[in-house]
Order: C-alpha cells, then sequence, then structure tokens
C-alpha cells in the first residue's frame, strides 16, 4: 500500500502549517519533498514518523511499519563506537542477523576500517556516511531524509548522494527525502513534489523518468524540469 | 621535562618554602617546620597507637557519606530532571541543605545521632546536594535530539536511560564527585573534631588542639591530604571513560 496523507491539519498556536492537506508517495521508489525552507518539510516528516503529532487527518500507508531515518545532523552517540552506535538502534533484528546486517553495511560504506572509532574522531563526510549505514541497516520500510547532506562540500556531497543511491538500488524501500535544493532533487529522484504556501500544499508533482546514471545538467528533461522547478521558487 | 617531574619540583619548591617560612617564625609552638612535621609524622603518628584504626575509622565515615550521597543524589537527581514535579518537590530541601551552615548541622546531628554516626550524616548532607544539582542538569541538558531519533528507531524506554540519558548525565555526575570528594574530607574530620568519636582523625586533632601540639595537627593534616589525594587518582581511573582510554587518530573522509 502507498503512503497517502488525506487532509491532514496542523497549527501552531495561531500558525496553520497544513489545512486539508493531501499528498501521495510512491512505494519504494526516492521521493523527493522540494521546498522552501520553513514551509513546512521536516513537520512533515515528524508526522509521518509519529515524531509530532497532528491536528487532524489521516495517515495511510505507515500501519505496522518501521522508519529508518536520515537527519540533516548525523545524531550519533560520541560515547560509543561506530558500531556500537549501529547495534544501538537494531531492536527489531535477532543478534545475528543485526550483526550481519551491521557488518555488510559497515563494510560497504566502508567504515569497517573504523569500527571501534567514536564519533568524535571521524571526518563530518564520515559521520554522515555512518548515519546512512546506519538507516540502511535497520529494517525501515520507509526511508525518512531531512535534508541530510546539508552544508557539505559539493564534493561529499555527490560522493554521499551516490553511495546513497547505491545502497538503495541494492536494497529499495519507499524513500522520502527533503530538500530545497531543485538540483539536489533532479539528481536524486524518482517523483519530485514541490510543497509550498501558506498554509502549505502540493503546488506541483513530476516523475523524472531519465536514468540516474545519464542525468546531466545539459540533459533534456533536467533542463525542462529545472526550470518548471525553479519558476515555483522565483515567484 | 617530563609531567611527572614538573609536579615533583613544585612540591619540593613549595617545601622549601614552609621550611624557609618556619626558620623565620622560629617557633615550633606556632609554626612547625617540615622537617619537624616529617619526624613526627613517622615516629608519633603512623607508628602510635591505633593509626590504622583512627584513619580507617574516618575513610569509613567518609565513604559511607560519600557513598549514600551519590547514590541518593543522583537517584533523585534522575528523577527530578524527568519529572518537573518532584523537582519542585525537592527545591526547598535542596535549597535548605545547601545554604545551612554546616555547623548548625554538625551542632543538631550530635544531638539526635550517635558521636561516631555525625561525621557520616554532615558528610552525606554538604555531598547530596551537590550531587542531586549535577544529575538534574545532567538530565536537562540531554540533547533532545538523540533522543528523538532513538524513539524513532524504536529503542525501549530502558535502553534510552542508559544509553542516552545516563551517558550524557556522565560529566556531570564526575564533576559532582571531584568537588564532593575533597569537600567530604574537609567536613567529615570538621564534624569528628566537634564530636571527637573514640576513633578519628578530627578526634586526634582535637586532642593536638587540647595538648597544645601543633606539630602534631600539620602531621595529621598531612595524612588527610595524602588520603585526599589517593582517593582522588582512584575516583578518576572509575570515572575514566574509554575513550578517554582509546587514543586514535581522526579518520579523514
Amino acid at each position: 500500500m502507498s503512503l497517502e496523507i488525506r487532509k491532514l491539519g496542523k497549527s501552531y498556536g495561531k500558525q496553520t502549517v497544513f489545512e486539508n492537506f493531501n499528498i501521495k508517495f510512491e512505494d519504494n521508489v526516492v521521493n523527493c519533498i522540494l521546498g522552501a525552507s520553513g514551509c513546512g518539510k521536516t513537520t512533515l516528516l515528524n508526522i509521518i514518523s509519529g515524531l509530532e503529532d497532528y491536528d487532524y487527518g489521516e495517515i495511510i500507508g505507515t500501519e505496522g511499519k518501521n522508519f529508518s531515518y536520515i537527519f540533516q545532523e548525523p545524531r550519533l552517540l560520541d560515547w560509543y563506537t561506530v558500531r556500537e552506535n549501529m547495534e544501538f538502534v537494531m531492536g527489531p533484528l535477532g543478534i545475528s542477523d543485526s550483526n550481519e546486517r551491521i557488518d555488510r553495511y559497515l563494510r560497504i560504506t566502508g567504515l569497517d576500517r573504523f569500527s571501534l572509532y567514536f564519533p568524535d574522531q571521524l571526518s563530518g563526510g564520515m559521520k554522515q556516511r555512518l548515519s546512512i549505514a546506519r538507516a540502511f541497516a535497520y529494517p525501515g520500510k520507509i526511508m525518512l531524509m531531512d535534508e541530510p547532506f546539508k552544508g557539505l562540500d559539493v564534493k561529499l556531497k555527490k560522493e554521499l548522494t551516490d553511495e546513497f543511491i547505491t545502497l538503495w538500488k541494492e536494497d529499495r524501500r519507499t524513500v522520502l527525502f527533503v530538500t530545497h535544493e531543485p538540483r539536489e532533487a533532479l539528481m536524486t529522484a524518482d517523483n519530485i513534489h514541490i510543497i509550498g504556501g501558506e498554509p502549505c500544499r502540493e503546488l506541483y508533482k513530476t516523475e523524472i523518468k531519465t536514468e540516474r546514471n545519464d542525468r546531466t545538467e545539459d540533459s533534456d528533461e533536467f533542463v525542462m524540469t529545472g526550470e518548471i522547478l525553479y519558476s515555483f521558487f522565483t515567484e | 621535562m617530563s609531567k611527572y617531574w614538573k609536579k615533583t619540583a613544585v612540591v619540593v619548591a613549595w617545601f622549601l618554602i614552609w621550611y624557609l617560612v618556619a626558620l623565620l617564625i622560629n617557633n615550633q609552638l606556632k609554626f612547625p617546620g617540615p622537617i619537624e612535621t616529617l619526624r613526627v609524622l613517622f615516629s608519633q603518628v603512623i607508628a602510635g597507637e591505633g593509626f590504622v584504626l583512627t584513619v580507617g575509622a574516618s575513610l569509613l565515615r567518609i565513604l559511607l557519606g560519600f557513598t549514600g550521597a551519590f547514590m541518593i543524589g543522583v537517584s533523585t537527581g534522575i528523577a527530578a530532571g524527568i519529572y518537573k514535579g518532584f523537582s519542585d518537590f525537592m527545591e526547598p530541601v535542596v535549597s535548605v541543605a545547601r545554604a545551612t551552615p554546616v555547623m548548625s548541622f554538625i551542632i543538631l546531628a550530635m544531638i539526635w545521632f550517635s558521636f561516631s554516626t555525625v561525621p557520616v550524616v554532615i558528610c552525606f548532607l554538604m555531598c547530596f546536594p551537590i550531587f542531586y544539582q549535577n544529575s538534574k542538569e545532567g538530565i536537562l541538558n540531554t540533547d533532545s535530539n538523540l533522543v528523538k531519533m532513538a524513539d524513532l528507531y524504536k529503542v525501549p524506554g530502558g535502553k534510552i536511560i542508559t544509553g542516552i540519558y545516563l551517558r550524557s548525565m556522565k560529566p556531570y555526575v564526575n564533576a559532582a564527585a571531584n568537588i564532593c570528594l575533597g569537600l567530604a574530607f574537609k567536613v567529615t574530620v570538621a564534624a569528628e573534631v566537634l564530636a571527637s568519636p573514640d576513633y578519628g582523625i578530627g578526634s586526634r586533632l582535637y586532642d593536638a588542639k587540647i595538648y597544645l601540639e601543633p606539630v602534631e595537627v600539620f602531621a595529621w593534616t598531612f595524612v588527610i591530604l595524602v588520603l585526599s589525594y589517593l582517593l582522588e587518582q582512584i575516583l578518576r581511573i572509575i570515572f575514566k571513560s574509554r575513550k578517554q582510554r582509546s587514543n586514535k587518530d581522526v579518520a579523514g573522509n
């Protein structure tokens, strides 16, 4: 069952963030939620994951499902080693399954050599890599990503995005990827949902058909869709 | 020069200053020098009757008061950090314990408890508010983003308490333990001086005062300083984290 939000309402005091908000996300693809800063993207993720309550409405397709989350900042426990940080969240699986998954994702992300290191002995990029490895090792059917590459330099951002896509291709899950950068959405997404306005609503939805490997800044779809996406930010 | 030799040089320099001041005052009854103090320390204090019992009794009282304050202070501090109502309930007790002069407590304790118990109670009363306050601060300053992360990954509540709250609290409890250890020695010995139980360093200090033996006061003070230093080192080992023991370089991208 795909993830769908129907007639969602959420206010903070007098400020209404969502009023009869509707959106539908396709299963097992990368759904990018694109919107200007402060439009309610993180609130939407928090509501879907259950971290925040909502006033009214319906969320369909999350029942009984676990969530993996890649936050803007890695949110690691400084007093645990790289491996222990992964073990800490692996409750739903048995010990042997957990160990197997942890080993696998540490190996794929190249963190296996650093499994006994503590987070503050790692660079910023490696910390975020660990956060991605943790999210994939955890058996979350739905993966929520809240601007996970914000603030990283261009090279590292590309490295981590490529790594994320590689991991996701091997283990496809429904991804909700929040960003405010049209370029990032164009390079990563299968579907792009633009949200905005006051109260927030879905303004536009499009599907990116070009294979990820063929997406370049001068490809036709990139240019055409890019123009549409940017128009929402310049209005 | 290594760190060890630097420390030794500083200690030797202060012994020299002590020696010169004593030489200048030139009155053993008022201000004994280090040589006389060390002579009395080894010939009368350490070799004297009941030294082990005296030191043992004081140490036991310090450990009982300190451990009691640690256990009750930390557990109530955690509860106060989690439940605002409990924090409000505890506030008057902690404020009174912090503001009341130690002498008032000692005198009251001498009315209510046996003389050998008074120093334990005083040590507890002085250390408890510090453990309580620091533990509460530790809980309140726990990174809520880490707790949200754990909630999202459905980490069980008990594991969140031990893996996030207690770990975040550790530096605060560590700081409290360091402050309290020094304080515990001071107030326990002060309470022993006033309550004068059969065995205790404070009782021996009181005897030295009665018999006008300042050199013995110096010698016993020396014993207190050495014991305090040793306990501080033990505490440092206990609280040393795995992270401090690990000594790896920072890894790049």
